[in-house]
């Protein structure tokens, strides 16, 4: 009641001075009075910044994926997985299916995203000879998965490992359908493997990408990136971090990501650009400043990108401009040990996540934190922001 | 409070638990396990493996007689004509390692045997199948479990490579043909599915056109030996096969003059514990007669710093005619809270090593046993050091057959120092006044009682120059919630620059212990670092407690209160004016997480 009469005494003191217009002094009452009747928080003052509308997904400790509203930042669901702790997650192109490598490597299952169930497990280990699937590549119409394998067969005093294997596997009928030949002979450990958005064409990423049909998978073409230009200096490309590719606000058969070079005359190492057209064997790369240790992700609107720098307490963002070719900001913030890095599905956030029970949210523009999200274990796979729409 | 232990205790039980825990068939002590049969989804082995591993060469192999081995192993490792079994007589060993394997055959190869059986096994592997103490000399650090920053000098690319997940000690601990080495690295990779990449270095990924990794191990395709396109693994159990092969000079020599040693009678005993100082006394060595080259001891031991007296009892074991393991035992239920690890000299008059306690071994003596007769032995002093131009400076000599009516003229540290008064003496300890003149020249000296002379005991100096502070480089564990804590013990130790007035040059005098003061500061090794409120504490004697384990909330990053700290000591020489500048020096601090997969082995001094 006091603090009544004092706000009716200073009101008629404002509007007799001729201060305060009618409007204005409506509003000042307004957030005076609130300001009386209850706290009124900073945050709450600022409107909060969303990261859109998309949907999150992210397999963690002990046997599940949670599924998150990036809206309301709450978790809507879980996918319960019968295979254990996931620890690589591939999301299919048209979306509608995770292929999910368990711990061991030794279990795949695969989980219908409307769902939310699990169509289907297996596995290649048979009795004493274990087969460990270092990764996996759904075709585009989910009939079959290319497989990189090695082999573990457990003898009765050793135990013999066999080479880096190819595979085609049959989804449905759960045989291995062929092994495919190493181009070159030469075996791999890894493989950045992409289908053509057609399924027609396979695509072995790396500083030589190697094109593969679909029919028979004999090798078609080959694509050497490491020398783009005479007198640029030898090139080395980037694809995939954490748990491998994930180039979902890409265009379909293109993919961006950055490079380094080293120039042949002063010997400094450069980091630059990609956006490589697959489909047209076309590359479009501009250098952007010194080399460091920034790993990439593409935001929506495809002409920004955003780059987290991790070494020894120096934790960086970077924002690139793709269309004027510069990294527009740096700035340190204070990041955790180990980290990975997600734009949200409208530009607005950064994610953080990786080696914890947390994503970490940062405002893109300014680099401030703003929240967290914790989740009830700790991640173990790669983390999925899937907008309402592509991009 | 007793669930905690209850862990703790739950913890340890956990690590022994593969062989203390396999099932218990009636057990005595003379009636081994049958032989156990191979597991059901194993396949026989490929003969052509046999032939080959036979065959490399013809007279590579140890052969293995002894029935409990035979018996225990046999259903797997099949006996060539020549009683060559498969794996076990192409590689020789520690009886640790040989601890670690068969540990590994009954947790991940489903072998039964009792701990009995085991203990049997261990035992008859590292006599028939051991190192040489040459060999095995350079490797005791491992047994004894000294945390000292080894680096294998020959390769450090292996060096990495091995030691980003145990000990370069456990693998300079083994001897092996080729093919035992490939093996070896072969089972690493079945059983380990991240070591082919970055995260163990074992392969380098690839050629271009499927991404290439880098791992720990150096590439394998370039840098030091450019041009060399093995993968790490490969290059690896090269250098193993050719540096550490299963037969040696060494071996061959030994192997025909190992014999049970004796070692029953009295023995002077030496030690020093960091922190609390020198330590004398005797011990008696008895034999054993219900075990194959077992023993008993009985001693009792004075901390000369204190004055604290103790007794202890232990039973130990002899492996391959020189390795001594023993544990405490002074009660019948006690469960062998120390540990003894030790190496018995070729001489037989000496034995050198370590005693060890604590959740991770971290408290230990540098125990040091000469053999008694009748003559008079000097073990050493209660000080380290004597200044000089200073009268009646009290010193404590520690031996056995020591003079029981010492007169002065019995005692000689050397030119410029002279016994002034024998204040007491009895057969185990002198207690002397000695005057050091002013011109005496500094350095160690030598002290001889009744002709029994003691190398470098004490040593000469004029003024301290600076402290030093040992270790170097420590390392704490958090514990307390889940695992038990692994403490630091810090020590300032004197030292004079000697002659050359220089510091850090080899003719240094160590003048002993010191009593500073503690400090712990931070290690700014990031810009925000606040390690320092959370590691733990350093106490007035240099021990440093680390806090507990587990998440911190009031930390950011609910991170555990792990980091890395300088532990500082200062120090004011006695005599020093107030305005005095203390002597500072400083020692780096790891407080890391717990272990929380203790693979260590246990049961070799059973």
């Amino acid at each position: 009641m006091r603090r009544a009469v004092i706000l009716a005494l200073v009101v008629f003191l404002y509007v007799g001075s001729g201060f305060l217009s009618a409007g204005a002094l409506a509003k000042a009452v307004s957030r005076t009075y609130i300001g009386f009747g209850r706290t009124v928080g900073a945050q709450q003052q600022q409107p909060r910044i969303s990261g859109g509308n998309g949907t999150f997904y992210i397999g963690g400790y002990p046997n599940l994926i949670w599924i998150l509203d990036e809206a309301t930042e709450k978790v809507s669901g879980t996918i319960q997985l019968k295979t254990g702790i996931p620890r690589r997650l591939t999301l299919s192109r048209d979306r509608s299916r995770f292929y999910i490598i368990d711990a061991g490597q030794e279990k795949v299952e695969v989980v219908d995203v409307a769902s939310k169930t699990t169509l289907d497990t297996f596995t290649l280990t048979e009795g004493t000879n274990r087969i460990r699937i270092n990764s996996l590549e759904p075709d585009p119409t989910h009939s079959y998965a290319i497989l990189l394998t090695r082999s573990g067969t457990k003898l009765r005093d050793r135990v013999e490992v066999g080479p880096a294997t190819l595979q085609q596997y049959d989804l449905k009928a759960h045989k291995v359908m062929r092994t495919i030949p190493w181009p070159d002979g030469e075996e791999r450990d890894n493989a950045n493997l992409m289908f053509s958005p057609d399924g027609k064409l396979l695509y072995f990423l790396g500083n030589e990408i190697l094109i593969f049909e679909t029919e028979k998978f004999t090798q078609v073409d080959k694509w050497d990136l490491s020398n783009l230009e005479e007198g640029l200096g030898q090139v080395s490309i980037s694809f995939g971090g954490f748990a491998g590719l994930d180039n979902t606000y890409d265009e379909p058969g293109f993919v961006t990501t950055t490079l380094t070079v080293e120039d042949p005359v002063q010997h400094r190492r450069m980091m630059g650009i990609a956006r490589i057209n697959l489909a047209k064997k076309d590359l479009e790369f501009y250098t952007i400043g010194p080399s460091a240790p920034v790993s990439f992700a593409l935001a929506p609107d495809r002409k920004h990108g955003y780059g987290l720098e991790s070494s020894i307490d120096r934790y960086q963002f970077w924002t690139f401009d793709l269309d004027q070719r510069r990294v527009t900001t740096r700035a340190e913030f204070a990041g955790r040990p180990r980290m990975s890095l997600k734009t949200s599905s409208n530009g607005r956030l950064l994610y953080i996540y990786n080696a914890g029970n947390t994503i970490d949210m940062y405002d893109s523009s300014t680099y401030k934190y703003l929240r967290s999200i914790t989740l009830d274990g700790d991640v173990t796979t790669q983390f999925y922001v899937v907008p309402r729409a592509r991009p | 409070m007793h669930t905690r232990l209850a862990w703790i205790v739950s913890g340890l039980a956990l690590s022994v638990l593969p062989l203390v825990a396999a099932p218990q068939p009636p057990t005595t002590t003379t009636a081994p396990l049958v032989a156990q049969p191979p597991p059901p989804t194993t396949t026989a082995p490929a003969p052509e493996q046999n032939r080959r591993a036979a065959t490399e060469n013809p007279d590579e192999g140890i052969p293995v007689t002894d029935p409990d081995v035979r018996r225990a192993c046999g259903g797997c490792h099949v006996a060539d004509d020549k009683n060559r079994m498969t794996r076990i007589s192409y590689r020789r060993a520690t009886p640790e390692n040989w601890e670690l394997t068969i540990r590994r055959m009954i947790s991940l190869n489903h072998a039964v045997l009792t701990p009995e059986v085991a203990r049997k096994v261990i035992k008859s592997l590292s006599d028939s199948n051991g190192l040489a103490p040459e060999e095995a000399r350079p490797a005791m650090f491992e047994p004894e479990r000294r945390l000292i920053d080894y680096t294998y000098a020959a390769d450090k690319d292996l060096n990495t490579l091995c030691s980003g997940c145990h000990s370069m000690g456990r693998v300079i601990s083994e001897r092996r043909t080729k093919d035992e080495w490939v093996g070896l690295m072969t089972m690493h990779r079945y059983f380990y599915p991240g070591i082919d990449g970055a995260s163990g270095g074992f392969r380098q990924g690839g050629p271009p056109g499927g991404g290439r990794g880098r791992g720990r191990g150096g590439d394998g395709r370039g840098g030091e030996g450019r041009g060399d396109t093995r993968q790490p693994y490969e290059k690896a159990q090269e250098h193993f096969a050719t540096t550490f092969p299963l037969t040696s000079p060494e071996w061959a020599a030994w192997s025909a003059a190992m014999r049970t040693p004796r070692l029953a009678g009295r023995w002077a005993f030496a030690g020093y514990q960091r922190g609390k100082g020198p330590i004398y006394g005797e011990l008696t060595i008895a034999d054993r007669s219900d075990v194959p080259d077992g023993f008993t001891t009985d001693g009792k031991f004075t901390y000369t710093k204190t004055g604290e007296t103790f007794t202890r009892k232990s039973r130990a074991i002899v492996y391959t005619g020189f390795q001594w393991r023993g544990r405490s035992a002074d009660a019948p239920d006690d469960p062998g809270t120390w540990r003894e690890v030790a190496f018995i000299e070729r001489n037989g008059q000496e034995i050198k090593g370590r005693w060890f306690t604590g959740p991770y071994d971290e408290t230990g003596i540098d125990v040091t046993l000469r053999r008694l007769a009748s003559d008079p032995v000097v073990s050493g002093t209660d000080v380290m050091s004597l200044k000089a131009s200073a009268s009646g400076q009290r010193v404590r000599i520690y031996g056995a057959n020591l003079p029981a009516r010492a007169a002065a003229t019995d005692i000689d540290f050397g030119q410029g120092v002279k016994v002034a008064r024998v204040v007491t003496s009895a057969s185990d300890v002198l207690t002397v006044d000695v005057d050091v003149a002013a011109d005496a020249r500094i350095g160690p000296r030598d002290l001889s009682v009744g002709g029994s002379t003691k190398s470098s005991a004490l040593a000469i100096y004029t003024k301290i120059d600076g402290i030093r502070v040992e270790p170097q480089a420590g390392m704490a564990r958090l514990g307390g919630a889940a695992y038990p804590k692994r403490t630091e013990q810090f020590e300032a130790r004197a030292f004079s620059n000697g002659p050359d007035g220089k510091a850090n040059t080899p003719d240094d005098i160590d003048l002993g212990l010191v009593n500073p003061l503690w400090t712990v500061e931070e290690y700014t090794a990031t810009f925000r670092d606040d390690d320092i409120r959370f590691v733990g504490q350093l106490n007035e004697s240099g021990l440093f407690m680390p806090n507990i384990d587990g998440p911190n909330p009031n930390r950011s990053g609910n991170r555990n209160n792990v980091g890395d700290v300088w532990v500082v000591a200062s120090y004011l020489p006695p005599g020093s004016e107030p305005s005095t500048k203390p002597l500072r020096a400083r020692a780096h601090l790891l407080v890391t997480v717990p272990l929380y997969l203790d693979w260590s082995y246990r049961e070799v001094g059973r």
